[in-house]
């Protein structure tokens, strides 16, 4: 089946942005599915290594599992690893997600995912910022992290090592004053140092016993209805 | 060193916009979904109709002696330093637009969070930071200026020691200067409704038999 490509700017999709949101956002998004997920509901992003460990992968379901339970979003980038058992996880249990390409729609990286992509853009939402031949760069992946951090109205980094591009995302959830939350195994993981630096600025610890405090931190209601209250 | 002599015991409060945390009447909901995120999310354009609702109501609010155009705007710091320039910083947002109205002469961010604290949301009664710690996690910039007047801006009043301790580094900097402290928004997570969310009041933060305390 041929899928239909549809593009937005970000304040139609997201409702008004704020200052500090203009300043990465791209200026376009190019969609497929059901945009709906991005206009209501509340979005919660779980990224990490695309190596990851057979524990982080098991987090990383998890955590998908618990946040569909509760009627949230999962956003993730389609990646290898843990972003691939985030969307897996968030399908499997019923509930709803969100991938955020590096690639344009009508490519696929990595290639394996073909079949998870096309899931995706005919039962949930893929969305990407890059135009149907667009090249493929290395730039663009911590480009669609950024992008990931806007769309997501919070985030979790399960696994990541030193220079990974889930760090884009996680120094942009700060940046935009999101709630960043880092899974406590990779807190106390002594072979990386960027978790501490991130817990300097404001990262949360996310454990067993203060994930409610995760769903409590979520936005209510919808931008749009934010942005049209007279007070 | 401990910073303990310089933190005041009691300083007063203004407030102008109340949010429920758990309420379910109509009133209480729309104060979190309205009010709380978008102040805390700096939705676009609630910090300046809220803003543009005190400038309008100031009059016999109670709030006057907090604004105008001699008084100086310190923003309180966000609970974690700034990595970047261009980060959200609602304090410094509520700031440029009280100045824009004409509720504040200028803006002087000379405070600045030197290392995280916990967020309150996060922690039970009992465990949350204390005045001291958010206190020890704060500094203030040398400034050659001597306001007449100044008020420190944040977003949110839970507890208070946030800006108890962000108004004991001002005046500790600053002895001759009348200073005050106001946020824009009070949790009121005593009562389990609020009736109403644009309700201006002043009181005071201190405190007595080590806790901390806010009335109202």
């Amino acid at each position: 089946m041929a899928l239909s490509f549809k593009q937005f700017r970000p304040d139609e999709l997201l409702g008004p942005l704020n200052e500090v949101e203009k300043r990465n956002a791209p200026e376009v998004l190019f969609v497929a599915g059901d945009t709906e997920l991005l206009r209501k509901g509340k979005r919660v992003s779980i990224v990490g290594a695309r190596k990851a460990s057979g524990d982080g992968l098991d987090r990383a379901s998890s955590l998908a599992r618990i946040l569909v339970e509760q009627q949230v979003i999962v956003v993730s980038g389609l990646a290898e690893g843990i972003d691939t058992a985030a969307h897996e996880s968030a399908m499997r249990n019923h509930g709803r997600t969100i991938a955020v390409l590096g690639t344009p729609l009508d490519k696929t990286y990595p290639d394996k995912n073909r079949p998870l992509q096309q899931k995706i853009m005919q039962e949930h939402l893929a969305v990407s910022q890059f135009p149907t031949g667009c090249p493929s760069q290395r730039k663009n992946f911590p480009m669609r992290n950024r992008t990931m951090a806007l769309l997501a109205d919070s985030t979790v980094i399960v696994e990541a090592r030193d220079g990974s591009g889930s760090l884009h995302q996680g120094w942009e959830a700060l940046r935009l004053g999101r709630p960043l939350f880092l899974m406590e195994s990779v807190t106390k993981n002594p072979d990386v140092q960027w978790p501490k630096e991130m817990l300097s600025y404001g990262a949360e610890i996310l454990t067993r016993e203060n994930i409610n405090l995760l769903l409590e931190l979520l936005p209510e209601g919808s931008r749009d209805e934010r942005s049209r209250f007279a007070i | 060193m401990t910073n303990d002599r310089a933190l005041l015991s009691e300083i007063t409060y203004g407030a102008f916009l109340a949010y429920s945390p758990r309420g379910q009447t109509r009133v209480s909901i729309d104060s979190r979904r309205i009010v709380r995120d978008g102040v805390k999310h700096d939705t676009p354009h609630i910090i300046r109709k809220a803003v543009e609702r005190l400038l309008h109501i100031l009059k016999g609010s109670g709030l006057e002696g907090f604004f105008g155009r001699n008084v100086i705007l310190v923003p309180v710091p966000r609970r974690a330093p700034l990595r970047v320039k261009n980060a959200l910083w609602p304090g410094k947002r509520i700031c440029e637009e009280l100045v824009k109205v004409g509720l504040g002469r200028e803006i002087l961010p000379c405070l600045e969070r030197k290392r995280a604290v916990p967020k309150s949301a996060y922690a039970q009664p009992g465990v949350r930071p204390d005045p001291q710690v958010h206190f020890d996690s704060m500094a203030l910039f040398p400034a050659v200026m001597i306001p007449e007047k100044i008020t420190l801006v944040d977003d949110f009043v839970t507890r208070g020691s946030t800006l108890l301790a962000g108004t004991s580094h001002v005046q500790h900097s600053f002895p001759d200067t009348e200073v005050n402290a106001f946020a824009l928004v009070r949790t009121r997570g005593l009562i389990p409704e609020i009736e109403k969310i644009v309700d201006p009041c002043v009181g005071r933060i201190w405190i007595e038999g080590g806790r901390i305390h806010r009335d109202p």
